[in-house]
């Protein structure tokens, strides 16, 4: 089983931008190429934009995000932890309507995305009062 | 993100480069928002140095597509690498655009009279 890289960030937009220089970190200590991790580029923009949007309301306070990678062999797994009120992202945007996709709330478009880039994906609540979004993909395909 | 401009053949051949995400995508908005304001009407969008594009970025596309419908213009966009043709696709957004390999194709498309 692969090491577990742990990144932290701040639920706000400010917070999405880290993320994604954390993940170019992460790609650059592991010789990954661009073709390997802009899946999970496009997926982190997907769901810390939900995140912070939906996530938490006025009087929360700022929240928190946690991203965790880890490199199990031939694939990338991305988890995405956040300390907002239950909330699954992959629900942004609400039900499917049966819209034409270009027609969908912005959040819905791309959790779409996100799902059919994604080999899995999986929402949990956790005990401690987590959100976990687990997401793995092939690399370099 | 470095925003390229050129004009050619009568068309703006406008050409991002890098990430076309929820933190860039609100310059080539502004860009395109402003080229279309100035009474553009024949647009290209090159994608080829695009790293990867996000539904951010796809609304962009498409709001600048209808606007320029909409003023009796086109938009074509080109030289889509593999990462922004996958992300097309699984959005459902290719049948929604002109998409050509090619700066010279996408330029021919615009010239095409009824395009």
């Amino acid at each position: 089983m692969g090491q577990v890289q742990t990144l932290v960030v701040p639920g706000t937009t400010a917070g999405l931008a880290q993320a994604e220089q954390g993940l170019d970190e992460f790609s650059a200590r592991h010789g990954l190429t661009r073709n390997d991790t802009w899946p999970f580029h496009v997926a982190l923009d997907e769901i810390l934009s939900n995140v912070v949007k939906y996530g938490w309301l006025e009087g929360d306070g700022e929240g928190r995000i946690e991203i965790r990678l880890r490199l199990e062999g031939e694939a990338l797994e991305m988890e995405v932890l956040d300390d907002a009120r239950p909330f699954n992202p992959l629900e942004a945007g609400g039900p499917d309507t049966g819209l034409p996709l270009e027609e969908r709330p912005i959040g819905g478009l791309g959790v779409e995305i996100v799902r059919r880039l994604m080999d899995t994906i999986d929402y949990a609540r956790q005990d401690d009062g987590h959100n976990r979004l687990t997401m793995r993909r092939r690399l370099g395909l | 993100m470095k925003i390229g401009e050129e004009r050619r053949d009568g068309a703006l051949i406008v050409a991002p480069s890098g990430r076309v995400d929820s933190v860039s995508s609100s310059e080539l908005e502004r860009a395109l928002v402003g080229h279309l304001g100035a009474g553009e009407s024949r647009v290209v969008v090159d994608l080829a140095q695009v790293e990867y594009i996000s539904s951010a970025g796809l609304r962009v596309l498409l709001m600048t597509a209808k606007k320029l419908k909409d003023a009796d213009g086109r938009l074509v966009l080109c030289a889509m690498p593999e990462s922004v043709r996958l992300v097309f696709e699984l959005a459902g957004f290719v049948p929604i655009f002109a998409i050509e390999p090619t700066r010279e194709a996408a330029l021919d498309r615009l010239g095409e009279s009824g395009a």
